[in-house]
């Protein structure tokens, strides 16, 4: 049965491959690459929640860009008679301990927390991808030692590592950059490796090498675009978890500062209340949790788009 | 042929897969009766359907993406294909089995082969007790020819060989006495030394038992050895049926007359003829040709061969053949 | 399987000496003054000069860190600068209180997620299926710290059943568990179905189908466990994950664990108190990770026969 399935699917893909002659055959060719991207695109078209999770990402971030210009209420003024007051008509979500908006301040959040998504998450799949393919494709010591370090890494609790590395450097924004992208770039070390070897043993990379091209150039002509589609789903899976990771460095006070208007630092404010005010604690943590789940769904999309043409 | 001696009758079924690409008709109503005691061939090429048409029989076509679409497979007189789930349950196993083409992969590797093959009596006889269980799977296992079966019963799959495990799938297909066994290319994956033995293991069992077999193979070595009826297979359909002397004595169609020519001629003439083959492939299943399948690959097509799609006519005494120019031919 | 376990221990050695040298690095060589750090910028740099010298803080590293491996194997830490206490006593102390937890909100999370992996394979892309695998992206976008926050403020305050917080009871356990077990369960239930999918396009599937088992018992017998093998090799990832996850819920729900101590070293600048629990830490995930490895090996008769 899997036999008879495999058979016509290939035959579907080239029609007349019994008395093509080699133009023709080329123009197949083109057109099966062209399909690769087009399925992919499709299938992420057809995946419902993934285009929601889109449009959710894109409306957070058309939000947080045009933030000073729509927003009436600043995030940093403090007005001490106003005071863990519940959401009403001149403050949508409320105030906070310190009577600022907690819109403004949720909304400028989504800045703090789109940049922390992005450039760590950005940094750490560039590191893991670079070390991933080294160790892949020069193998030996440079193998070694490259998987014994992921190993090290993958060792800790992600947020513990976090945690000594902010305690190390020191509390702030920037640092957390670097806290994150130390953690974070372990795993896409190893996906990558896999790849790369799978890779390595494809006929076009041992033509290339029997041709003698240069080992940098196979590494960035045909290794690396072709594991790109998989350190894309990588990459978008570890926006959200660089996101989770900085709330939870900010929430337990070793990553943003106040007052920085920080998603993590915002739940952890409104904690002492509770009880008392509620939405203090729990609309900055919804706001978590919509732009988390968001990426999630995309990345879940992105995947399923791929994978069908990474198993080959 | 007559009603009485038959055991299973598949009248024109039709076996779909809905695939992103469009209908493929798997199996495109295809009709073949199996005679009781007999061994019927299922020959062609890979995907040709034949496949398709045993998991169809067994009703193990995975839906979706399958589905089928019309026809009939009376089993005793009982159509199968209208058979509830459940029905068709009790059906699996005891009264047909199959063996799968892949004796590496179509065992579970972390149960005992002993559980295994006992699995089937446990389904199918609920009472029956531990100790019966056993003693009759160690018979089985030495009567498919395991050596130290009392021991093996306990060995995991990975430790035996690729031969004994298919052995073990031919103990697991009998031990409840099936009225058929559908064995979809039982060799195909074995050493060939391994194949031989194997398959006069199924034909001895057959002949103690009395089961009715369905062999599918592409090997038309083992049908001559094997069969009583053959059905050979083009493009979801049957294109040539007829008992194994008509098939190999006076094949009428030209691909099973070119499938003929593609045996290596072992029989001692020792002559130095290169090997036949058929030129071209076996067409999309999505976009198949207007007329005869096999036009496109015929070396004696004509233009009306393109237009109109053969009916299956008799050309003897049991013997049929979809070919517009059959009669001349022969 | 022998060979397999010691195999397993020889990779986990060069890892161990790894982490030890990554968390001393971090901790002793960067910042390069853990004195300073520890006594605020405003001590006289004399005192301060004295106390390292009295701690050999101003030996060369090389030096430090071996005497800090040496230490570390007997069992010997250093001593909490804040607390004047052993380091190792404070860390032995709290561990047991750490282990019930992430032990309860494992449970949790195999409960939760199994059930919910397997309903979701077998009625693949149903309603259900739909339902339990958004339920358990929403499980894994839930920050814990906040779901901890919610459960307090539903279960707690406005049901009143549950106990805020502290560590008296096992009723005192049940919040905190569930919080942690629930961020974890979302990955195995996805794990399972994808696992579980997988094996069911295996061809044994299709045997045990022709023999004419239903498919519960299919599922049961012949999948789940082959299905549940890669999940066990998740079980490591999932310790490290719940070690970190309880950092979070021991400093929410107030629980005298090793993650409060980590977070409260963090407070109190005590470094070796940090040093310790971190270290601690991590050498019980890559505990949990052997463990998972001899659990496979154990399970899976491909490798036990070996």
């Amino acid at each position: 049965m899997h036999d008879d399935e495999r058979v016509s699917d290939n035959k579907m893909k080239t029609p007349d491959s019994g008395q093509g002659i080699a133009p023709e055959k080329i123009e197949v060719k083109k057109d099966d690459v062209e399909t690769l991207f087009g399925d992919v695109f499709r299938a992420f078209q057809k995946n419902r929640s993934a285009l929601v999770g889109l449009c959710v990402v894109l409306f957070i971030t058309v939000l947080a860009l045009s933030a000073p210009y729509v927003l009436s209420h600043d995030p940093y003024t403090m007005n001490l008679d106003n005071r863990n007051q519940p959401p009403s008509e001149a403050h949508w979500f409320g105030t906070d301990t310190y009577g600022r908006d907690l819109m403004a301040r949720v909304i400028f959040g989504a800045r703090i927390s789109l940049v922390i998504g992005l450039i760590p998450a950005f940094l750490a799949t560039c590191i893991g991808s670079i070390l991933g393919v080294a160790s892949g494709f020069y193998g030996g010591k440079t193998d070694f030692w490259i998987m014994r370090l992921a190993d090290v890494v993958l060792a800790f609790p992600s947020l513990l590592l976090a945690m000594v590395i902010m305690y190390t450097l020191g509390a702030n924004l920037f640092n957390i950059f670097i806290a994150l992208s130390i953690v974070g770039w372990a795993s896409t070390s190893r996906i990558v490796r896999s790849q790369t070897l799978a890779l390595k043993e494809k006929e076009f990379v041992e033509a290339a090498r029997a041709l003698g091209v240069k080992k940098r150039t196979i590494i960035f002509r045909h290794i690396l675009p072709n594991c790109l589609p998989n350190i894309m789903v990588v990459f978008t899976m570890s926006i959200p978890s660089a996101i989770m990771q900085e709330a939870g460095l900010s929430f337990l006070g070793v990553g943003a500062q106040p007052p920085t208007p920080s998603w993590g630092l915002l739940v952890s404010q409104g904690k002492e209340f509770i009880f008392s005010a509620p939405w203090v604690a729990i609309i900055p943590g919804v706001a978590i949790l919509i732009l988390v789940l968001a990426f999630n769904f995309m990345g879940d999309g992105l995947r399923d788009a791929i994978d069908p043409y990474m198993k080959d | 042929m007559s009603a009485q001696e038959t055991i299973l009758d598949v009248k024109n079924l039709r076996t779909l897969f809905l695939t992103r690409k469009g209908i493929v008709p798997a199996v495109d109503g295809i009709s073949f009766s199996v005679r009781k005691g007999k061994v019927t061939g299922l020959v062609g090429e890979s995907g040709c359907g034949k496949s398709v048409t045993s998991l169809s029989i067994m009703g193990l076509i995975p839906q979706p993406p399958g589905k089928i679409a019309g026809g009939e497979i009376l089993f005793e007189g009982r159509d199968l294909s209208k058979l509830s789930y459940k029905e068709m349950c009790r059906v699996r196993g005891k009264d047909i089995s199959m063996i799968f083409q892949e004796p590496m992969t179509s065992l579970n590797p972390v149960k005992t082969v002993g559980y295994q093959v006992g699995e089937v009596l446990r389904i199918h006889q609920r009472d029956v007790a531990d100790a019966e269980v056993r003693r009759r799977v160690v018979e089985m296992l030495d009567l498919v020819g395991i050596p130290e079966p009392e021991s093996r019963v306990r060995a995991f799959p990975h430790q035996l060989s690729g031969g004994l495990r298919q052995r073990v799938m031919i103990a697991m297909a009998l031990i409840c006495d099936p009225k058929l066994l559908v064995a979809d290319e039982p060799t195909t994956a074995l050493d060939v030394t391994i194949q031989a033995q194997v398959l006069k293991l199924m034909m001895d069992l057959q002949r103690r038992i009395g089961t009715s077999i369905i062999l599918i193979t592409h090997d038309l070595g083992v049908v001559a050895e094997t069969c009583d009826d053959v059905n050979v297979m083009y493009a979801g359909s049957i294109v040539e049926q007829g008992d194994v002397f008509n098939i190999f004595r006076n094949p009428s169609h030209p691909y099973t007359r070119g499938l003929l020519r593609s045996i290596p001629d072992t029989g001692g003439t020792g002559r130095k003829e290169r090997l036949f083959s058929i030129d071209g492939m076996v067409p999309s299943l999505t976009d198949l040709p207007p007329g005869c399948r096999f036009a496109p690959r015929c070396t004696q097509a004509r233009e009306s061969c393109f237009k109109e799609m053969p009916e299956l006519v008799p050309v003897g005494e049991g013997h049929f053949v979809r070919c517009n120019r059959a009669r001349e031919a022969c | 399987m022998k060979r397999f376990i010691l195999k397993r221990l020889l990779i986990a050695v060069p890892v161990l000496i790894g982490i030890t040298f990554v968390i001393f690095i971090l901790l002793n060589v960067v910042p390069g003054d853990p004195v300073a750090l520890m006594m605020g910028e405003r001590m006289s740099p004399e005192i301060i000069e004295r106390v390292r010298h009295q701690m050999h803080l101003d030996d060369p590293w090389p030096v430090r860190y071996v005497r800090f491996l040496a230490g570390a194997v007997q069992g010997d830490l250093g001593e909490s600068y804040k607390l004047q206490r052993p380091v190792a006593d404070l860390i032995v102390g709290a561990f047991p209180v750490t282990l019930k937890l992430a032990l309860a909100a494992a449970l949790v999370a195999w409960l939760i997620g199994i059930p919910a992996g397997i309903l979701s394979a077998v009625k693949q892309y149903s309603l259900t299926d739909n339902f339990f695998m958004g339920l358990a992206l929403t499980g894994v976008s839930m920050p814990v710290f906040w779901t901890a926050l919610l459960f307090q403020y539903v279960f707690a305050l406005k049901l009143g059943w549950l106990p805020v917080a502290g560590f008296y009871s096992a009723k005192h356990l049940i919040m905190p568990a569930l919080v942690l077990g629930w961020s974890s369960s979302g990955l195995i239930a996805r794990l399972t179905r994808s696992s579980l999918l997988d094996v069911m396009r295996h061809d044994y599937i299709r045997t045990a189908r022709a023999k004419g088992l239903r498919n519960v018992p299919v599922i049961l017998r012949h999948a789940l466990k082959n299905a549940l093998l890669p999940v066990v090799t998740v079980m490591a990832l999932q310790i490290a994950f719940l070690l970190s996850g309880s950092v979070i819920t021991e400093s929410i729900f107030n629980i005298p664990g090793v993650g409060r101590i980590a977070v409260g070293a963090i407070q109190n600048r005590d470094m070796p108190l940090l040093q310790g629990a971190v270290l601690f830490t991590t050498v019980l995930v890559i505990l949990g990770n052997l463990a998972a490895d001899v659990l496979y090996g154990w399970l899976d008769p491909r490798i036990r026969y070996e």
